[in-house]
């Protein structure tokens, strides 16, 4: 699988911290971000490929993130994976507009899988 | 006085001589005993009734003085009253008796010039008439100064001695037939004494033909006089007995029964040594025996009245003293009503409320238990909304109240309502019972609301928690994942087998906290009714494949054998029904701790699909069966201790149910176990 280069959005740091170590020893590019409202300005910066969105998190929203971005003309074009721990993670990313969901917890080989789906689809 | 000579009339001396002769005839054959006695105290004269009493002749006694013949003369009543006659030259009349005989004389001495004509009249009979009214009269006096019979009869008895008999004794008739003896009498104290040991040593035979006890069996008096010695020596029992009965001189016996009506209360038994009993002896022994029946009967009646008296008051006070109690126990009863804190109501057959305590009011919104009270039925249910524990509308047919008034014994039901006006929102355990009236039938129906709506919030309030930390939990179980499989991928290459295995023992772990985790976290969903399940149509097939795929790579011991149609579409939760096969292959696993096959079968039936997994382990006891579906159930063995929480089938069948399915298990021990779960097809 070819590097990829991935922005993550969770409030967990310990998540981020993990995926990011993980991923970045597999040979991808990782941009995590801990606080939703800073995210714009990653998305700017990095240009990922691929973007997963936490969706249970507190102050802003990761549904709300998702809506942004999906109708943002400039980064809709951006697979986004949504990320939770609920069960019903797959009807809100539907209503979300994402493409595709990821229950918590994962292993690192499904999520790298969606990713390559997701990539290899555009 | 000379009387003048006169001539003599031949014819008068005749007609004087006749006279003389008659008067003489008279004297002589009349009943009265005739005596004359000159100055000096001898007998000039005495009439053929003189005789038969002196037991002598006219001739013999003439010229005798009476003092010679009879010295004891001198000192009886007959003297001192013929010499005061003597002396005063005053006729004198009276009456006595000689003495040792009961012979009674009315005696009238004419004192003349030449000494005295006495005349003797034997009364008697008139004696004893007197005697037996004045007896009588006394034994009216004695009976009726008391109702103690028993002593007022013992004085009479001592009356009737020695005027009617020499022995007297009473014996009274127990209302239960035994016969109490309550009087004995005899002239001698000491006969008495003696009478009442011979009683003791030779009690009388209720059974013989003749005395008391069969007069009083009979109810017919008996009268036997001068008994031969014969009839006695054969009566005695022994010869100490015979010598006894003799010193009693029993010689002439009679023995009359008390009666009131045809109903012999006792006897009266009259013995004398000397004197036969005739007629008129019976007769006053009658009515001596009806005044003391009428005593005696008198007296128990009045005792019986006075029993009754007694009885009723203390019947009085006892009714008093219960209706106190009673009084008592209902304050008692209010005061626990009124002070309750369960709301406690009765409704009658109508379902109208009939007593309301103040905590029900309080528990329902109203002001006050009269103003619930007065409120009509729709009035109440109308105030507010009702749930059940699962959080569907509360029927009202499912209300306690109703269900007993229908004749249940025991409903009970946990009630969520909310209080419209207020906005209020409680929850009651609430409980029925039914009131019974005599024939059996449901007359009213007892509620009691136990307010559980504290309970309840600290319950949700655990859940909420359990549910908030569950998910919590799930960062760091991701995390670690995440790490994990870091760490595999930066040890490769040959010669690390050691590192390998362990890695893969700890990612396993991780997976077995994930599933512990997300069952707690189901559970409390359960609890506050927020599991939900997101179903769509998907293949069965795929699933199970996948399934059977990873649990074949956790155990070496058991082969797992798939029997399913390639393409099977169902309308269901994916991730649940996953969740349940996962669970059944666990058990399986889990229960053939020795190996063994394992199958998973799927089949699709008209409506619904049923899954299944087969182990062929130590099976599930017949009294488990149902039990290992309940929340948390273990099944207890030795040794081992059961792992997990014990929540997975209890999360499989609520998964199932809330898809409208069910689950159920068929297994013998040490056989195996078949765990089943029917999902309906739905759209």
């Amino acid at each position: 699988m070819s590097s990829k280069r991935i922005l993550i959005i969770d409030d967990e740091v310990a998540i981020l911290d993990a995926l990011k170590l993980v991923l970045e020893g597999r040979g991808h590019q990782i941009c995590t971000v801990s606080r939703p409202e800073d995210f714009s300005s990653s998305l700017e910066i990095f240009q990922p490929e691929v973007i997963f969105v936490d969706l249970s998190m507190p102050g802003m929203d990761g549904v709300t993130v998702t809506k942004r971005i999906k109708t943002d003309p400039g980064t809709r074009h951006i697979p986004v994976i949504v990320i939770s721990a609920h069960l019903d993670t797959e009807q809100r990313a539907r209503e979300a507009g994402a493409d595709d969901y990821l229950e918590k917890p994962f292993r690192v080989n499904d999520f790298l899988a969606k990713v390559t789906a997701l990539c290899e689809r555009t | 006085m000379k009387t003048p000579d006169k001539p003599v009339n031949p014819v008068y001396r005749e007609s004087l001589q006749a006279v003389k002769s008659q008067v003489f005839d008279i004297i002589e054959s009349m009943n009265d005993v005739f005596i004359i006695l000159d100055k000096n105290w001898r007998f000039v004269y005495l009439n053929r009734n003189g005789e038969l009493l002196a037991g002598k002749s006219c001739a013999q006694l003439v010229g005798k003085s009476i003092h010679t013949l009879y010295p004891q003369f001198r000192r009886t009543e007959f003297y001192k009253r013929y010499k005061q006659a003597a002396d005063t030259q005053e006729a004198t009349r009276f009456e006595e008796r000689f003495e040792g005989t009961d012979i009674w004389y009315e005696v009238n001495v004419y004192p003349v010039s030449s000494g005295l004509y006495i005349y003797l009249t034997d009364i008697t009979g008139r004696k004893r008439n007197e005697q037996a009214q004045q007896f009588l009269s006394e034994v009216g006096t004695i009976l009726s100064s008391s109702l103690e019979y028993e002593k007022t009869l013992q004085q009479v008895a001592r009356q009737a001695v020695p005027v009617i008999a020499d022995w007297c004794s009473v014996d009274i008739v127990n209302p239960d037939g035994s016969i109490k003896h309550v009087a004995l009498a005899h002239t001698d104290q000491e006969m008495v004494k003696f009478a009442e040991k011979f009683r003791e040593q030779y009690p009388p035979d209720p059974n013989a033909p003749t005395g008391a006890a069969a007069v009083a069996r009979t109810g017919r008096p008996e009268v036997i006089n001068d008994i031969p010695e014969a009839v006695i020596k054969k009566a005695a029992r022994s010869p100490e007995h015979y010598k006894m009965l003799r010193k009693l001189q029993i010689k002439n016996y009679m023995c009359v029964p008390l009666m009131l009506g045809n109903h012999v209360l006792g006897t009266a038994t009259f013995v004398s040594s000397k004197r036969a009993f005739d007629d008129e002896d019976l007769a006053v022994a009658n009515r001596f025996a009806h005044k003391a029946a009428l005593a005696i009967e008198n007296a128990r009646l009045y005792r019986q009245t006075l029993e009754e008296i007694a009885w009723r008051e203390n019947a009085q006070k006892q009714l008093l003293q219960l209706q106190e109690e009673l009084r008592y126990s209902k304050d008692q009863l209010e005061t626990i009503l009124a002070t309750s804190a369960d709301g406690i109501t009765v409704q009658d057959q109508t379902g109208r409320l009939t007593y309301v305590n103040d905590a029900a009011a309080m528990l329902t919104g109203f002001p006050s238990a009269e103003a619930m009270q007065q409120a009509t039925t729709k009035e109440i249910m109308g105030r507010f909304e009702m749930i059940d524990e699962s959080g569907a509308p509360l029927p009202l047919e499912r209300l306690p109240g109703r269900r007993a008034l229908a004749g249940e014994i025991a409903p009970e039901e946990v009630v969520g309502y909310r209080i419209k006006k207020t906005g209020e929102e409680r929850w009651s355990s609430v409980r029925a019972t039914p009131l019974l009236d005599d024939q059996g039938n449901v007359q009213y129906a007892v509620n009691i609301f136990h307010d559980i709506t504290e309970r309840k919030q600290l319950e949700k309030r655990k859940d909420d928690f359990i549910g908030m930390a569950s998910h919590e939990l799930k960062t760091p179980l991701t995390t670690l994942k995440i790490l994990t499989q870091g760490l595999r991928d930066l040890i490769t290459g040959p010669g690390r087998k050691g590192e390998k295995a362990l890695l893969v023992r700890i990612d396993n772990q991780i997976d077995r906290l994930n599933e512990l985790v997300r069952d707690l976290l189901d559970v409390s969903k359960i609890n506050t009714g927020t599991l939900e399940i997101h179903p769509r149509s998907f293949n069965v097939a795929a699933s199970l494949k996948k399934l059977v795929a990873d649990f074949q790579a956790q155990t070496t011991d058991h082969e797992i054998r798939g029997d399913w149609p390639k393409r099977l579409l169902l309308y269901a939760d994916p991730t649940r029904f996953e969740q349940v096969v996962n669970n059944f292959l666990s058990n399986a696993i889990k229960y053939s701790p020795r190996g063994g096959p394992i199958e998973i079968r799927a089949t699709k039936t008209k409506k619904s699909v049923i899954v299944s997994v087969t182990d062929r382990g130590i099976g599930i006891a017949h009294e488990n069966q149902l039990k290992i579906f309940e929340r948390f159930f273990r099944e207890k063995r030795s040794g081992q201790a059961a792992a997990g929480l014990g929540m997975g089938l209890y999360i499989c069948l609520q998964i199932v149910k809330l898809h409208g399915g069910r689950v159920w298990v068929e297994s013998r021990r040490e056989e195996g176990s078949t765990f089943f779960a029917e999902f309906p097809l739905g759209k």
